[in-house]
């Protein structure tokens, strides 16, 4: 009995030495980051953003017209003869993830004493915003992004959101204004180097891009024209003389996954080699058209290369004499007889070997200058200063420097006295169409997504129905993905890809 | 690391025989796992990183885990015939520990009761050539599970896809929420059960009934990326498992030389989710967003669904097809299909053994159960389906179409492309086409040995012992003639997602050999 009461004395006591909680206190993760400061997300969130927005910007370009597949590859029914369903063209899940981390930022600045990290995740999330409406339409917004809080998330009305987007965007123009950056961190700031003014440029243009995109809908002239209008009050202007880009020089670099993302999939790799798939898109037939109709040979010749594509032993020139006939373009959906050697490959102001390191574009400068003219030309009451002709001008003027045209201003200049209709302002009656048709023209190869929401909202230029389809139905927005439809009850049912209309697009 | 510290102490009383164990255990598990690399190297042969093009990869994973937990178990037992058993063990886990987090849910004790009464000692009587053995048992359990990913309580923030960039850091917030109230599951379990032995101890019957309830298990579920997050860490309400089992071994011939013993077990289980999360009645668990699995309150889980056909409203099963293009219709709406768990399984096995030789064989038979083949929409595409041969114009079978005012009218619209937009753009983007019964029956193995005679074996005075047999494995498989894709125990991944397929997977395999096997 003696030594089983010492067992039982040494017992207890290992007991005691075992309970302590402290043993058990090495749970924290050494594998991940256990919390990150807004910085560091910014950088990632802004990337990631140019970098999700590459394949709705594809669709948007084919769907607008001014890109199709050449038939090296068989027919993508589900792209060009509109046969998709709602396990396609998912977007929406990697870009709400996306937002998650503008919303973490807006969270998180405060805590950091990093305030001037707000005004950009806001302008952020309302880009965003902006584009999955305009692919999706209704969405979650009051109930997104809240993690646990609310797990199958209300789907909000598209004109609400628009609404929300403009007020959300005044709030970031206020917090931009009271929180310069720290010179430190800008660097975090890939798109803008931590340039609060540049910033509430881009606001202040995607607010003019969110209004002018519902310039046809009934009733909407008072608010359009007041906002527009405070706009002008607010004073900081429009982005002009340069385009909104993420990345560039500092950031990309020479290595695989590193690269701009739009030069990795069309052009080459990181050592150089070509990729596959830039034989897969095609500049369409009737882009060109629209271009030599008011021989507008310089555009061509930046938007395409001449067929065979570049010389890759002189970058950016094509290998074929850059000749007009030597530009073929493929006409939209065609199923045969254009292969990749046979047609035109998309354009030095795209790719060219070895400038791996252009920053990615998320909206150009011509844009907002048209923006600007459909404004003054429709609404009489905006107090903008220029002109319908000026704004419309300067846009034709920037999309030649954007798309790398030497000479631009002349050459541009030459073109709108070239007394052709749709691009001479003069010679142009129907001056909203002349101006739909040039922002058509200066969203090519840049602003897919936007190019086929003008489209959806103008119905213009009238472009070839996919010789594969036999009625007149095109596509005007994407099915809700069955991920979100197989976890949250909200989405709406009996979504018609042809007939459910964005409220924007009223015909 | 593992350490366990036992006290035993026994002492008898009486008619009363008695056991305790008094336990302390601690455990410890580290890994550390250094990953380098580079995607070629330069001259062949020479494995070191160093000789390589690109840039240079690597990771690190570091995990740390303990736990610790003290233990009681009394058995007693009055005239070997009725044993009691009870134990009680509380635990504490660093997986669920945090010093903010409140200590019962970290720690938890749990416990169990089982009681045991053998009929045939306890009266006598009872006992004869027919009944040769009889025990009855009982029990009741309540267990405690800490199955939480390591280091699961953390919302994680690992570097943005492509980064750093250079000396460009960029982090994004994982997509793994963890709900923040996590505690460990409780299983708590009820079984009764009997063990008979009877016919000279030729027949061995072993039945059981058996009910389980879990509360708080834990698994990752999908939720929509409109939370801003694509997966949810959360404790499941309550699910329930229930099922008896039934296990037979009867020794048909007992001669000198010839003995032939045959087993046959048959299993029943099934299980329904009874609560799932507040406010929610389900969740996506894995797969595709054509076909997938799912856990659904008031359904077995998990429970596979997928989009399908439109089906006529006059009950005929008709399906419906679009009245111009005579393209089937596609419900982009998911529907239950069905559990991916077998409910039913059986097993037979048999032994020959004549002299020095013995022959044996296993079948299993599993059924019950649903599963999708993604394989199927490949090879539709592709072409290769034996579905698809139908390539001339032709009117799609067993259809109907509504008319324009919406009447369900016989279909005799040719479809539109028979050769590939009828296959590629619609039927293959049916899923419900390729979700199949998943019932088979396996030969699992058979084997033929020769023990090598003592007489022989003794002369070599190397050998003690030898034997040589030749065997096979999975010989066989018959499954549902309409499963046109593979076996059904095959699954994309494990966990939730069984019972659904994909190309990933690399076909089953038919195995021969043959063992020798030397005693020294």
């Amino acid at each position: 009995m003696k030594f089983k009461s010492l067992y039982a004395l040494a017992f207890v006591a290992l007991m005691t030495v075992g309970c302590k909680k402290s043993y058990l206190d090495i749970n924290t993760n050494p594998n991940s980051l256990p919390s990150a400061t807004p910085s560091f997300v910014l950088t990632n969130a802004l990337n990631t953003t140019a970098s999700s927005m590459v394949s709705p910007n594809e669709i948007g370009s084919y769907w607008s017209g001014q890109w199709t597949q050449s038939s090296s590859y068989i027919l993508s029914t589900t792209t060009f003869n509109y046969q998709f369903t709602n396990g396609d063209y998912n977007y929406w899940d990697g870009l709400y993830d996306n937002l998650y981390d503008y919303e973490y930022v807006l969270k998180n600045a405060d805590a950091t004493n990093q305030k001037y990290f707000k005004g950009p995740a806001r302008v952020m999330k309302a880009y965003v915003f902006q584009a999955l409406s305009d692919m999706y339409g209704n969405l979650p917004y009051t109930e997104s992004l809240k993690g646990v809080e609310v797990l199958a998330p209300k789907f909000d009305d598209h004109k609400a959101v628009y609404e929300s987007l403009i007020s959300s965007l005044d709030a970031a123009i206020v917090e931009l204004k009271a929180n310069p950056f720290a010179s430190a961190f800008a660097g975090a700031d890939i798109m803008f180097a931590g340039n609060t003014t540049k910033w509430i440029r881009f606001a202040n243009s995607l607010k003019l891009r969110i209004l002018m995109h519902q310039s046809r809908v009934a009733g909407r002239e008072a608010y359009i024209t007041s906002e527009i209008n405070k706009i002008v009050t607010e004073g900081t202007g429009f982005i002009t003389g340069e385009d909104v880009g993420v990345g560039g020089p500092s950031f990309f670099i020479a290595t695989a996954g590193k690269l701009n993302p739009i030069y990795d999939r069309w052009g080459y790799d990181a050592n150089g080699a070509v990729r596959a798939l830039g034989r897969y898109p095609r500049p369409t037939k009737f882009l060109f058209d629209v271009l030599t109709a008011s021989n507008d040979t310089f555009r061509l010749k930046r938007i395409a290369y001449a067929k065979g594509g570049e010389n890759t032993g002189n970058p950016g020139v094509s290998a074929q004499p850059e000749l007009v006939a030597n530009y073929v373009g493929v006409p939209f959906a065609v199923s045969s007889g254009y292969t990749a050697p046979a047609s035109s490959y998309i354009g030095p102001s795209l790719f060219v070997k070895g400038q791996f390191n252009r920053p990615v574009t998320m909206m150009t400068a011509a844009e907002i200058q048209f923006a600007l003219a459909e404004a003054k030309q429709r609404f009489s009451g905006v107090t903008l200063a220029g002109t319908a002709q000026s704004y419309y001008e300067e846009g034709v003027r920037q999309s030649f420097r954007t798309l790398g045209v030497a000479n631009a201003t002349a050459q541009a200049n030459v073109l709108l006295a070239s007394g052709k209709v749709d691009a001479d302002w003069a010679a142009s009656t129907d001056k909203l169409k002349a101006i739909a048709i040039q922002k058509w023209l200066a969203l090519a190869n840049f602003s897919g997504l936007e190019a086929w929401t003008e489209y959806r909202k103008s119905n213009l230029p009238v472009t070839p129905q996919s010789p594969g389809v036999t009625t007149t139905d095109r596509p005007v927005r994407f099915y809700y993905p069955g991920t979100e439809s197989g976890s949250n009850a909200n989405v709406p049912a009996g979504i018609n890809v042809f007939s459910s209309r964005l409220f924007w697009d009223i015909d | 690391m593992n350490n366990e510290f036992q006290l035993q102490f026994k002492k008898d009383i009486g008619q009363f025989s008695n056991k305790l164990i008094l336990g302390f255990s601690l455990y410890q598990r580290k890994t550390k796992s250094i990953t380098i690399g580079s995607s070629s190297v330069v001259v062949p042969d020479v494995y070191n990183v160093s000789n390589r093009q690109g840039e240079l990869t690597g990771g690190e994973s570091n995990t740390l885990e303990r736990k610790y937990g003290y233990y009681a178990d009394l058995s007693t037992g009055y005239k070997d015939w009725l044993i009691l058993n009870g134990t009680f063990r509380y635990d504490a886990t660093s997986r669920f520990y945090k010093p903010d987090r409140p200590t019962n849910t970290w720690s938890y004790p749990y416990y169990g009761l089982a009681l045991s009464f053998i009929a045939t000692d306890a009266i006598p009587s009872l006992k004869s050539n027919t009944l040769n053995y009889a025990k009855l048992r009982i029990n009741a359990n309540k267990n405690g599970n800490d199955n939480l990913p390591l280091y699961g309580l953390d919302l994680t923030y690992p570097n943005g896809g492509g980064f750093p960039y250079g000396n460009i850091v960029g982090l994004t917030v994982g997509n793994t929420l963890p709900d923040a109230n996590l505690t460990p599951e409780f299983v708590t379990s009820y079984e009764v059960g009997g063990e008979f032995q009877m016919f000279n101890n030729r027949v061995n019957l072993d039945v059981t009934a058996y009910t389980q309830t879990s509360k708080g298990q834990v698994i990752t579920v999908k939720v929509p990326n409109t939370t801003g997050f694509s997966n949810l860490l959360i404790n499941v309400g309550e699910s329930k498992n229930w099922g008896y089992e039934a296990d037979l071994k009867v020794q048909i011939l007992r001669k000198k030389a010839l003995k032939w013993d045959a087993t046959l077990r048959y299993t029943y289980n099934d299980n329904k989710v009874v609560d799932l999360y507040p406010g929610v009645n389900q969740f996506l668990l894995s797969g595709f967003s054509y076909a997938n699995t799912n856990i659904i309150k008031d359904q077995r889980f998990p429970m596979l669904k997928s989009d399908g056909y439109v089906y006529a409203a006059d009950g005929s099963g008709r399906r419906l097809v679009n009245s111009a293009s005579g393209y089937p219709l596609r419900d982009a709406g998911l529907t239950n299909r069905g559990g991916t768990l077998p409910r039913h399984m059986i097993g037979l096995g048999s032994r020959f053994t004549y002299k020095d030789f013995s022959f044996a064989f296993n079948f299993e038979y599993r059924g019950g159960n649903q599963m999708y083949s993604d394989l199927g929409r490949q090879m539709t595409f592709t072409g290769s389906g034996k579905w698809t041969e139908n390539r001339v114009p032709h009117v799609f079978p067993n259809s109907a179409y509504l008319d324009g005012t919406g009447k369900i009218t016989d279909n005799n619209v040719n479809v539109r492309e028979a050769e590939y937009g009828l296959w590629v753009d619609n039927y293959r983007l049916i899923s419900e086409n390729f979700v199949n019964n998943a019932w088979f029956i396996k030969l699992r193995d058979i084997n033929l040995a020769w023990n090598v005679p003592a007489s022989l074996i003794g002369k070599t005075k190397i050998f003690s012992g030898a034997s040589v047999s030749i065997y096979g494995r999975n010989l066989f498989t018959i499954i549902d003639k309409a499963n046109f894709y593979t076996d059904p125990e095959f699954s994309f991944t494990t966990g939730n997602g069984q019972g659904i397929n994909t190309t990933g997977q690399t076909p089953p395999v038919r195995q021969y050999g043959i063992n020798v096997n030397l005693t020294f």
